[in-house]
């Protein structure tokens, strides 16, 4: 991606910029687009620098030869004297990512690497036999490598189960081919007694298949560049080079104990090696498990070889091996498929929540339609009177006995009212402008005492007593002091409403107490009126929008009100039980935050 | 203006404003005075069915919503009772649904705030010589009925007979007297009720009897 990142002309008009760095993503896009068509990894994976290799076929073929019989000479130990075959194979996994990624059209540069590692590394004859096992065992190294990419998912996306169970299935069926060709090649060669064929058989078996396991995992992924698919899965969980390292100290340490210090039967130790491996297999997943799987067993040679053990030795240990490298993987893949699903729930949960969002705003949206309808109404009313003044002075103005006293009242009152419409759109801009919430500390004294401010002159016209219980130690609340005040004037309105016609005494209760069991800590603030009550019928109606019939105030409506506490995180609820009429308002006290 | 002329005939006319804003009511009045009308406020619909002795002619201004009673069911309520007061309806919300309900409910007119002076003074007009239109009916009305207590036992028959398109003839053979006798019956009932025309008789039998239907013919011709 490096044309992206080249940096566009920053100079000229934006117009200008902005048509150069169109140009040059878009070659960039054509450009990365043309290569990911030559490239024989399939979209999705990044090409790395390996795959220059890939666009000069000779080249790879040599290199491939060359690093084929260094890896096989590098790993000829413990060779088994009649075949010459080691315990220990990664050179087949190498031609079998070779055929994997680059196609089978290298099926004649595995067979004459084969070839020249039986003559160079193993001093096999360069005859017809060696020939012909040759091309044997490189045609089966080509079928498993097609397979492999045939029938997996290894160079290309997420390694699921399926994939590794298939890759461990191949490297088995390769492994008995390759033996089964080998043993009949030798024992027509008559190097190896057929009495002992089965057991020199089996130890092929184990040590091919063994270095398929170990090694063609990394390798597939490294080659194809698959790597960077697994370890997207596990980002987060540490670096991996500085895990592979402790790792590797801690192997070592492992294997020192087992091989040199020996404080028991060194075989019974190893049995700690799992240990480290389960812990890098968990933490870094099938990537993780893949990388680390081939230093144990280079150590584990190592040690091998360093304690001269016998090659019957070397075979317990190859099992050992085996066991601990097919645990490895398969416990890496969990959990690189467990991060996986987790990813994927959280990007589930994070659509779910922008969804919901998208609700909210629509919701909001819809509470701002009916506060407009509410502003519209409030404003109605002083512009009407505003208009019919100046009507009105205007005549005044033009009689010739023209009354200058109702003249001054009338103007005087036209700028009353344009202060009355001036404090109607103070207040609905508070209530646009806190729809982004701010929060604070207030008491819930405090809130009281202003609702009781705001009503005072419609309190004494009526006659009505307003009452107050708040628990005395109530921790201040934490949220948007304009909401609640404007959803408490609401309520408190509305109880002033309900008694105007009632009898008397004419009564309103303000209580507020710690709500008990909420969890986050709420307090509930009551309004209570003694009026005649609200009909039975009206009270499934309560909270619909616009089903407010009430000619003055804000006319914010029950709805409104619900809407605004709930966005505060608190709720407002009609008490059905209480025998006076009482609505509850509900809010936390610790601060808010939206999900 | 060119309403000044009309202005005359309703100076003394009364315009009760029904309106729970104290600053709308009373710039509403002001205005509605100096326009010459006479003028009495309400801050409720209960307030304004409390006030008894209503002068007339009249007309409501009231507001759709009011606390308590609103201006629609107001306006109904008068109508239960019979009364012909024209009801204007003024609203801050101008809400389709509410002004057709207002409207079948018989009302004049429809006003949107912030009102516009004129429409409101034509409003107001039309709905005053509405109530002008029942007021004289009504006088007339009164004037006939005090004008049949006059009439005696006999003369009453021989109305009914008459202005059921009885002739002489036939009335005088339904009661048995001579035609002579039912001449001067109709010759003095004609003289009681001021009528110089048989026709004139038939007007009055018909105000006194299609009331209702009369006021409602002419109500929708003005």
């Amino acid at each position: 991606m490096s044309e992206v990142d080249a940096a566009p002309d920053r100079s000229g008009p934006r117009w200008l910029q902005a048509m150069r760095a169109h140009a040059a993503q878009a070659a960039a896009a054509s450009a990365e687009a043309e290569r990911l068509s030559r490239a024989p990894v399939p979209n999705g994976v990044q090409p790395l620098p390996l795959h220059r290799l890939y666009d000069r076929p000779l080249l790879l073929a040599v290199v491939f030869c060359v690093v084929y019989l260094a890896v096989d000479a590098g790993t000829a130990v413990f060779a088994v004297e009649p075949t010459q075959w080691t315990p220990w194979n990664p050179q087949a996994a190498l031609a079998l990512t070779l055929i994997a990624t680059a196609g089978v059209r290298f099926t004649p540069v595995v067979v004459v690497a084969v070839l020249l590692a039986e003559i160079v590394v193993r001093d096999a004859p360069a005859g017809l036999g060696s020939a012909f096992s040759a091309l044997a065992v490189g045609l089966a190294y080509s079928v498993a490598g097609h397979l492999v990419h045939r029938f997996t998912r290894w160079t290309r996306a997420e390694v699921t189960l399926r994939d590794l169970s298939a890759l461990v299935l191949i490297a088995f069926a390769t492994s008995l081919a390759v033996a089964v060709l080998l043993g009949l090649t030798h024992a027509l060669a008559g190097t190896v007694s057929l009495r002992l064929l089965h057991v020199v058989s089996l130890q092929v078996v184990v040590g091919e298949a063994l270095g398929l396991i170990v090694t063609a995992p990394a390798l597939l992924l490294l080659a194809s560049g698959a790597w960077r698919i697994e370890t997207a899965s596990t980002v987060g969980r540490g670096s991996l080079g500085r895990d592979l390292l402790l790792f590797a100290v801690a192997i070592a340490l492992l294997l020192l104990a087992i091989f040199w210090w020996r404080p028991f039967d060194q075989f019974r130790m190893s049995y700690l090696l799992f240990v480290p491996m389960i812990v890098i297999a968990t933490r870094h997943g099938l990537f993780g498990a893949s990388v680390a799987v081939p230093l144990v067993q280079a150590g584990m040679i190592a040690g091998v070889w360093a304690s001269a053990a016998r090659v019957a030795t070397a075979f317990e240990y190859q099992m050992l091996t085996l066991a601990l490298a097919l645990t490895a993987m398969f416990i890496g893949l969990m959990s690189s498929e467990r991060e996986r699903a987790a990813q994927r729930l959280a990007a589930r949960e994070r659509e779910l929540r922008e969804q919901r969002d998208a609700l909210s705003e629509t919701q909001r949206t819809a509470a701002t339609a009916e506060l407009s309808a509410a502003l519209a109404h409030d404003l109605n009313q002083p512009l009407s009177a505003i208009g019919t003044y100046a009507r009105a002075a205007r005549l005044i103005a033009e009689r010739d006995d023209a009354d200058r006293a109702t003249l001054f009242r009338t103007l005087e009152q036209i700028s009353s009212e344009s202060a009355r419409a001036g404090q109607y759109v103070r207040r609905m801009r508070d209530f646009f402008r806190t729809g982004a919430m701010h929060s604070e500390e207030v008491r819930v004294e405090e809130l009281v005492d202003r609702g009781r401010a705001h009503l005072r002159d419609r309190l004494e016209r009526s006659g009505v007593v307003f009452d107050t219980s708040i628990q005395p130690g109530l921790p201040p609340l934490r949220t948007d002091a304009v909401q609640v005040g404007a959803v408490l004037d609401n309520l408190l309105g509305n109880a002033c409403d309900a008694l105007a016609d009632a009898q008397r005494p004419r009564r309103i209760m303000v209580a507020a107490s710690e709500l008990a069991g909420a969890s986050p800590p709420m307090i509930r603030i009551s309004v209570q009126d003694n009026g005649p009550g609200v009909a039975p019928e009206l009270r499934p109606q309560l909270f619909k929008p616009l089903a407010t019939s009430k000619p003055h105030g804000m006319g914010l409506g029950l709805a409104l009100s619900r809407s605004i506490t709930e966005r505060l995180g608190g709720g407002l609820s009609f008490d059905d039980s209480s025998s006076t009429t009482t609505f509850n308002l509900d809010l936390p006290t610790d601060e808010y935050r939206p999900q | 203006m060119n309403t000044d002329r009309s202005d005359v005939n309703f100076s003394g006319s009364w315009v009760y404003v029904v309106e729970d804003d104290p600053s709308v009511r009373d710039s509403l009045s002001l205005l509605l005075q100096l326009r010459g009308f006479s003028t009495a406020t309400f801050d409720s619909a209960e307030a304004f069915l409390a006030g008894d002795a209503l002068e007339r002619p009249a007309c409501v201004l009231a507001d759709v919503r009011l606390p308590g009673i609103s201006g629609l069911e107001l306006q109904r309520k008068l109508a239960g009772q019979h009364s012909t007061l024209p009801f204007v309806v003024m609203t801050a919300h101008g809400d389709v649904a509410t002004a057709r309900a207002a409207l079948r409910d018989g009302a004049v007119d429809f006003l949107e705030k912030p009102i516009d002076e004129q429409d409101l003074i034509e409003a107001i007009k039309v709905a005053l010589r509405s109530d002008h239109a029942q007021v004289e009916k009504a006088r007339s009305r009164e004037t006939v009925l005090s004008r049949m207590q006059r009439l005696t036992e006999r003369e009453l028959e021989v109305f009914d007979r008459v202005t059921s398109g009885y002739h002489n003839r036939e009335i005088a053979e339904e009661f048995g007297i001579s035609q002579r006798t039912v001449e001067v019956h109709r010759a003095r009932v004609m003289e009681k009720l001021q009528a110089r025309r048989v026709a004139d008789l038939f007007r009055l039998r018909f105000e006194l009897d299609g009331a209702p239907a009369a006021a409602q013919a002419e109500r929708a011709l003005s």
